[in-house]
């Protein structure tokens, strides 16, 4: 009598095989499971070493270029401030500038000399309150001095600039700051404009003085206003022009997250499936295989 | 010659008895763990005066073993031993680096220096200082928690040795026993004492990968890196040495360190001498980094007290603070509580959220000013550094990865390798069940045909009987 056997067949050999194939397409399906319930291609490092750090990587380039998107954003909220501010300045001064010539006009009496230093002094009291408007409580042409009042008023029209000279900057693309608005416009047109008043105000008013030297001295100032008033208009595109790109950028990580870490569902779904059916499949065979033997069929 | 029929048919009934006994014992240990199927060895049995047959006899009932492939086997199940423990050491490490995540360092990272920009935008603004502060309390907090858990992981895995040790000793101390058993029973060792040898060493080997040499009086010798731990009745305990990294297995009497280097407990000394502290360096790393990186770009600006225009150099202002604990790179990372609180009064000294130097530094030509933020712009822009802690975390976020990859491909090896080893041995020391039942179907017919025979003598004797 021989004693053959033919390997596998033992009922551990057989219990220990079956299990390990259902362990093996259990662990598949389990992970598969983590993939679709999240979407995502890696939920845990080990699904892909070399994806994660790409994806990290992309992660964290969203947030910062969301983050520049923002810093644009809040820039511009500033330098569209500054720009409408020196719009109206630039339209208030062009009237006090008429406003100065009609004192040069032949035979112009005192009292309508009075009435034109009124509306001059409701001009660079206006120009004040422009001069002086803040953004989140800090004046925007203060530089980063961060006072909420620019230019204070003393006496006789007296008014001192307590900014600093450094422009407000945001960072909008990596190592890249765009500044959001200018630094003291109109200190300049402010001693002109005293000067004016101061000339006009005089009995008898100083017409030729006002209409020469002071509106030489004005205009020179008005220029220096025109000049800020176009480059705070030049930083408004730069920072229109940034955040566009920076919102392209976040667009183009955010599609590039996508390709990398987007699961294709339908091919998912489908693996599942089929994995589902070959672990059904494993589960019944196990249940027929490990059980019979020729015991089950002796008398 | 009809007493020598009868004879010689109850010999018969013997032996087939005994077979179906074997089957029996078989047929009930078809499932042990480490049984060694039993077979009977008949032969026949012959008068040697007259020549002529006297029937059949049990010679032995012996076990059918291969060595070759118990050795296979055994050394397949100390690899997928180490592979399992070893796998499951570094998903326990992966569980400090859950990437990718919302919530994970890299995009707390990344919230952090953002909050920055915020501070840079509007410097005299509390709510976005606050911001970086909550910010960098939250990586710090999920740094630290990342050290303390693999401490504990380190920690748990030496208590796991000691228990481990701990069986081992009392597995050695078995083996010596059984072999001294063995030894005096010679040839009538009782086959259930081979068969607790062969299920111990089976435990052992998985524990440690340990070499087994048989004896021919059945003993066996276990040798760990080339020390031997039984030989015969005698057993070198071992014992667990080293107050820290590296730790040891130490044999009793044996100066050099006989540390196993496969079987779980290889892969748990492995983990707590290399992986472990692997990992816990790296995320020290990544905290030094952050420390280092943060704490040189405050130590560039200055900051203002409210309402101050002032400039206080922020040298003395470390924005974190970070001490190491012993030398296994356990650390605890924190925001300078100077920092972090809110005092009623801030000064220069306890500035509080006012802390952050968000201005540049008071040298010329730089302006350093209550709302200048071009330190926190300068700072924010860390974020790009190639080698920063940025980078830094999502290297070993990659690293693990990859090492619990291997590890999930090494122990997929294994286990196929042990299947594999498994069935070779089964095939041939394995109970298959099919071939017992047609053993007992012949040991059953061979019973009947010998009853048959006595059966039929008789019924002869008494025809012969009835004819006197």
């Amino acid at each position: 009598m021989s004693n053959a056997y033919i390997p596998g067949l033992t009922p551990q050999s057989l219990a220990s095989s079956m299990a390990y194939q259902l362990d093996t397409t259990q662990t598949q399906l389990s992970n598969l499971t983590a993939q679709l319930s999240a979407g995502v291609n890696v939920t845990k490092p080990s699904d892909n070493p070399q994806l994660l750090v790409q994806i990290l990587g992309i992660q964290s380039q969203i947030t910062r270029y969301n983050q520049y998107q923002s810093n644009a954003s809040d820039g511009l909220g500033l330098a569209s401030l500054a720009n409408s501010s020196m719009s109206d300045a630039v339209s208030l001064l062009q009237q006090a500038r008429v406003t100065i010539l009609q004192a040069g006009s032949p035979g112009i009496t005192s009292q309508s000399v009075s009435g034109l230093v009124s509306s001059l002094q409701s001009d660079f009291n206006a120009l004040v309150g422009i001069a002086n408007t803040t953004y989140q409580g800090v004046g925007i042409f203060g530089g980063t001095s961060g006072v909420g009042q620019t230019y204070s008023v003393g006496a006789g029209n007296t008014v001192t600039y307590n900014g600093n000279s450094t422009d407000p900057t945001r960072t909008v693309a990596p190592g890249y700051a765009v500044q959001a608005s200018v630094t003291d416009p109109f200190s300049q047109m402010f001693g002109a404009l005293k000067q004016v008043i101061s000339d006009l105000g005089q009995n008898p008013p100083n017409v030729s003085a006002a209409v020469g030297t002071d509106l030489g001295n004005f205009d020179s100032a008005f220029a220096t206003a025109t000049n800020a008033a176009g480059t705070v208009g030049a930083y408004f595109q730069q920072l229109t022009v940034s955040q566009q790109q920076a919102t392209l950028s976040v667009q183009n990580l955010t599609t590039e997250f996508g390709n990398f870490q987007n699961l294709n569902m339908a091919q998912a779904t489908t693996q599942f499936q089929q994995l589902q059916s070959n672990y059904q499949i494993a589960l019944f065979v196990t249940s027929k295989s490990v059980q019979p033997s020729l015991a089950q069929y002796l008398p | 010659m009809t007493g020598a029929a009868l004879n010689i048919a109850s010999s018969g009934l013997n032996a087939f008895q005994t077979g179906l006994d074997t089957v029996s014992q078989n047929i009930a240990n078809a499932n042990t763990p480490g049984y060694i199927r039993e077979q009977v060895n008949l032969n026949a049995t012959v008068d040697p005066a007259s020549g002529v047959g006297t029937g059949v006899q049990v010679s032995s009932i012996g076990q059918v073993s291969n060595q070759f492939q118990t050795n296979i086997e055994l050394n397949a199940g100390s690899v997928q031993a180490s592979a399992q423990q070893s796998q499951s050491v570094l998903s326990q490490i992966m569980t400090v680096f859950q990437e990718p995540s919302p919530t994970g360092i890299s995009e707390q990272l990344a919230g952090f220096w953002s909050s920055l920009d915020q501070v840079a935008n509007n410097p005299s603004q509390l709510a976005a200082r606050q911001q970086v502060v909550a910010n960098a309390q939250n990586i710090s907090n999920t740094l630290n928690q990342g050290s303390t858990f693999l401490q504990g992981l380190s920690q748990s895995t030496q208590n796991a040795i000691s228990g481990q040790v701990t069986s081992l000793n009392s597995m050695l101390a078995t083996l010596g026993s059984l072999n001294g058993q063995i030894h005096a029973a010679g040839t009538q060792t009782d086959q259930t004492l081979i068969d607790q040898q062969s299920q111990i060493l089976s435990q052992l080997s998985s524990m440690t990968g340990a070499t087994v040499q048989q004896n021919s009086d059945g003993t066996v010798n276990v040798l760990l890196g080339g020390v031997m731990l039984v030989q015969g009745n005698l057993v070198n305990q071992v014992s667990l040495s080293g107050t820290g990294v590296p730790y040891s297995l130490t044999v009793s009497g044996v100066a050099a360190p006989a540390t196993p280097t496969t079987g779980s407990l290889g892969a748990m000394f492995n983990a707590v001498n290399s992986q472990i502290p692997n990992y816990q360096q790296k995320l020290l790393s990544v905290a030094q980094s952050l420390n280092s990186v943060v704490n040189a770009q405050q130590a560039q600006g200055s900051y203002f007290l409210p309402g101050s225009t002032t400039p206080i150099s922020a040298t003395s202002m470390p924005f974190f603070n970070l001490t190491t604990v012993g030398t296994s790179g356990a650390f605890s990372i924190a925001v300078n509580p100077n920092i972090a609180n809110t005092p009623t009064t801030p000064t220069a000294t306890d500035p509080g959220l006012w802390g952050i130097a968000a201005a540049a530094t008071p040298a010329p030509p730089a302006v350093a000013a209550p709302g200048d933020g071009s330190n926190a712009q300068a700072w924010a822009e860390l974020s790009n550094l190639t080698t920063g802690p940025d980078a830094l975390w999502s290297q070993a976020s990659g690293g693990i990865g990859t090492d619990v990859a291997n590890a999930n491909s090494s122990l997929q090896a294994a286990q196929t390798n042990y299947q594999s080893a498994f069935q070779a041995v089964q095939a041939v020391s394995g109970v298959n069940v099919n071939n017992e039942m047609v053993s007992m179907v012949n040991y059953q017919q061979g019973y009947q045909a010998a009853a048959k025979v006595i059966s039929t003598v008789t019924s002869n004797l008494q025809s012969l009987l009835a004819a006197v």
